[in-house]
């Protein structure tokens, strides 16, 4: 049962136990932590119990580098979702913000060094079309005009294709529910907006309910294809847990919002990952709750550990095979066997036409 | 330890094992890597840097290797990964080495928001630095390079690391480089230069590396900025050098800086101090002869 778990997990974990790192270690911890996009995290963890002190002076530079960066995003992030607030005033629609904006606009902590590319917010399903006609005139834009992806989207997804502002830049998701209409996790929009409240650091942004914002971290991330973020969406939702007092209320709304098998998934992994012993309360409850959960250890336990393998060697074609399962996964739960089958084909024969590249070409 | 004193078999060996540690002012690159190129190039340009150890701290892991797949059976490819995270698209192999360059800079542009990174060369004379801040085709390595050749000490050719006081200059030296007519124009100039072997066809054309000249790589001492001095060639056109304003100098090294949103607000300001201590100028030229004497009358006034 026991896994050897990588230093990140332990750190993350248990910051405070992690004196007399030597060069090595804190190599390696840089390593692991940005190639999970956790290095603010872990480096401000360390500082707050005084474990930095003893690093390498460029680890202490990387922390201050981290917090220029975070300070700015934070700073942009709210005021980007104050002007959305204000576009959509008209309308009489509030926007809910969720994911990574939720939890800056919340104040938690831990979120303060999170990355993200991208606004995310939630409108409800009936004013979708409402709200879009008015931020294309507003300044935003369709940044994928492909038909057959606004096809897709519009169709059987939770949210548009992404907008772009177009003097900004700025990423926008625009989501009308949380889980795609046909997925395994499809859930019900109106009993979110129910919920859905002021957020305790910025009373003039909407978001979900704790609980709400934790289930749909899990649903998110135990149906996501890809391995990149998916320590650091774990991570969250450890931090996202210590908001939330009463463990049986969160399990009850996850049978209101028939979100139980996600929910079973995130307890045990946050157990499993950043074991801690001062809370058993944790892997109780998830031991209780499984809904069949360990049958998946074989997949996840390497999907948790995979970027820091990735740092570990340098190597980033590591742990494609698992990759490849996650992403069948993701697909599986997404849509039915059918739809999945033409939705695939229409991709490979839309690949095999157009090579798009997929990462950043060379420049400076 | 210096790089040069690996020999290139040695060099070539540690590369495809354990991988070297290379030491440019206060970062540290580890560098694997099995492509044919990259020993013989790192060896030439930098034989004089001091090589760290794998087991102590460094600042990025960087590895560089032929791509697997089915496009590398048409036409072999490198693909670079730092931290193991593949940033860029893979590149033709003969063009490793300036991948591996590119590589380095991306690493310092993309993580070290403690101090602004702007686009800009930085050479030093008597504790003073210059800042050459310029976008691609404006003369401003050749220029570079001219200048490390005379006299002038080499603290970087394409990221000037500005403290947030923006009282001082980092020095994190690295080879400059050169691209199509300058590789020439500098070769025949300074019979001494040594460049490592040149790489055509790349994005931005022909390209090779200039060894830092003389001092560069022992002293990593920064410098006071003391004067900006935008560079503009203009073929045939006579050296004209014209002060800016305060005004003028931030805007010109906020519209070439990496990171003014990985910073944010402590980067606008640093720019503002610097320009209250530093001169700026425009400088159009059409010959390098000019422009280096006007850039040598500015220092000595």
């Amino acid at each position: 049962m026991a896994r050897r778990l990588p230093l990140l997990h332990r750190v993350l974990s248990q910051p405070d136990s992690a004196r007399d790192l030597d060069g090595a270690d804190w190599s390696r911890l840089v390593r692991q932590a940005r190639t999970n996009g956790l290095l603010g995290q872990v480096l401000n963890l360390l500082a707050e119990c005084r474990n930095l002190d003893t690093a390498p002076d460029a680890v202490k530079r990387l922390l201050s580098a981290e917090r220029h960066l975070a300070d700015h995003r934070k700073r942009a992030l709210l005021w980007e979702a104050d002007e959305l607030r204000r576009t959509l005033a008209p309308l009489g629609v509030e926007p809910v913000l969720i994911k990574g904006g939720a939890y800056i606009a919340e104040g938690m902590p831990h979120a303060h060094f999170r990355h993200f590319g991208d606004i995310d917010v939630l409108v409800p399903p009936e004013v979708l079309a409402a709200v879009e006609k008015r931020l294309l005139t507003a300044g935003w834009a369709m940044s994928n005009r492909d038909p057959y992806d606004q096809y897709y989207y519009r169709t059987w997804m939770h949210e548009l294709p992404p907008l772009r502002h177009i003097k900004r830049g700025t990423h926008l998701d625009l989501h009308h529910t949380i889980t795609p209409r046909t997925s395994r996790y499809a859930t019900y929009p109106e009993k979110l907006f129910a919920q859905a409240r002021q957020a305790t650091s910025h009373a003039s942004l909407s978001v979900l309910s704790t609980e709400d914002q934790f289930l749909h971290g899990a649903a998110h991330l135990f149906s996501e294809g890809e391995a990149g973020n998916a320590l650091r969406d774990l991570f969250d939702l450890r931090a996202l847990l210590r908001h939330i007092d009463d463990l049986a209320v969160l399990r009850d709304r996850a049978e209101e919002l028939r979100l139980q098998s996600p929910l079973a998934l995130a307890l045990r992994h946050i157990e499993r990952n950043f074991p801690d012993p001062s809370v058993s309360k944790l892997a109780d409850a998830a031991g209780r709750w499984a809904h069949g959960a360990q049958r998946l250890d074989v997949l996840y336990d390497r999907v948790f550990v995979i970027g820091c393998e990735r740092a570990e060697t340098g190597n980033p074609s590591l742990g494609k095979a698992t990759e490849f399962v996650l992403n069948c996964r993701g697909h599986w739960l997404r849509m039915p066997v059918a739809l999945l089958a033409r939705h695939l084909t229409r991709k490979a024969l839309k690949q095999l036409f157009s090579r798009e590249p997929s990462t950043e070409t060379v420049r400076n | 330890m210096k790089l040069a004193s690996l020999g290139l078999p040695g060099l070539t060996s540690t590369l495809s094992s354990e991988g070297i540690v290379l030491c440019t002012g206060r970062f540290r690159y580890r560098i694997r890597s099995s492509a044919a190129t990259i020993a013989p190039a790192l060896a030439i340009a930098y034989a004089d840097f001091e090589l760290g150890s794998s087991s102590d701290w460094f600042d990025f892991d960087i590895r560089i290797e032929p791509s697997a797949g089915p496009r590398a059976l048409l036409k072999p490819e490198v693909g670079l990964a730092v931290d193991g995270a593949s940033p860029f698209e893979p590149l033709p192999a003969d063009q490793a080495f300036a991948l591996l360059e590119w590589g380095m800079n991306w690493c310092v542009t993309s993580t070290a928001h403690d101090a602004v990174n702007c686009h800009s060369a930085v050479l030093e004379r008597h504790g003073n630095a210059l800042l050459l801040p310029a976008p691609p085709g404006s003369g401003k390595s050749t220029l570079t390079a001219a200048l490390a050749m005379t006299g002038w000490r080499l603290m970087s050719d394409e990221i000037s690391r500005i403290d947030l006081d923006g009282a001082s200059v980092e020095c994190i030296c690295r080879p400059v480089s050169l691209k199509n007519a300058s590789i020439g124009l500098i070769g025949e100039r300074f019979p001494e230069a040594v460049f490592t072997p040149p790489i055509r066809d790349t994005v931005k054309g022909t390209v090779a590396h200039l060894r830092p000249p003389g001092d560069a790589v022992r002293d990593t001492r920064g410098a006071t900025p003391a004067w900006v001095v935008i560079p503009q060639f203009a073929a045939g056109a006579p050296v004209e050098m014209t002060p800016i304003t305060d005004a003028e100098l931030v805007a010109e090294l906020a519209g070439n800086c990496f990171n003014l949103s990985g910073v944010g607000e402590p980067a606008f300001r640093a720019l503002c101090h610097l320009a209250d201590r530093a001169k700026g100028y425009r400088l159009r030229f059409g010959s390098l002869d000019d422009a280096l004497l006007a850039i040598n009358r500015l220092s000595e006034q």
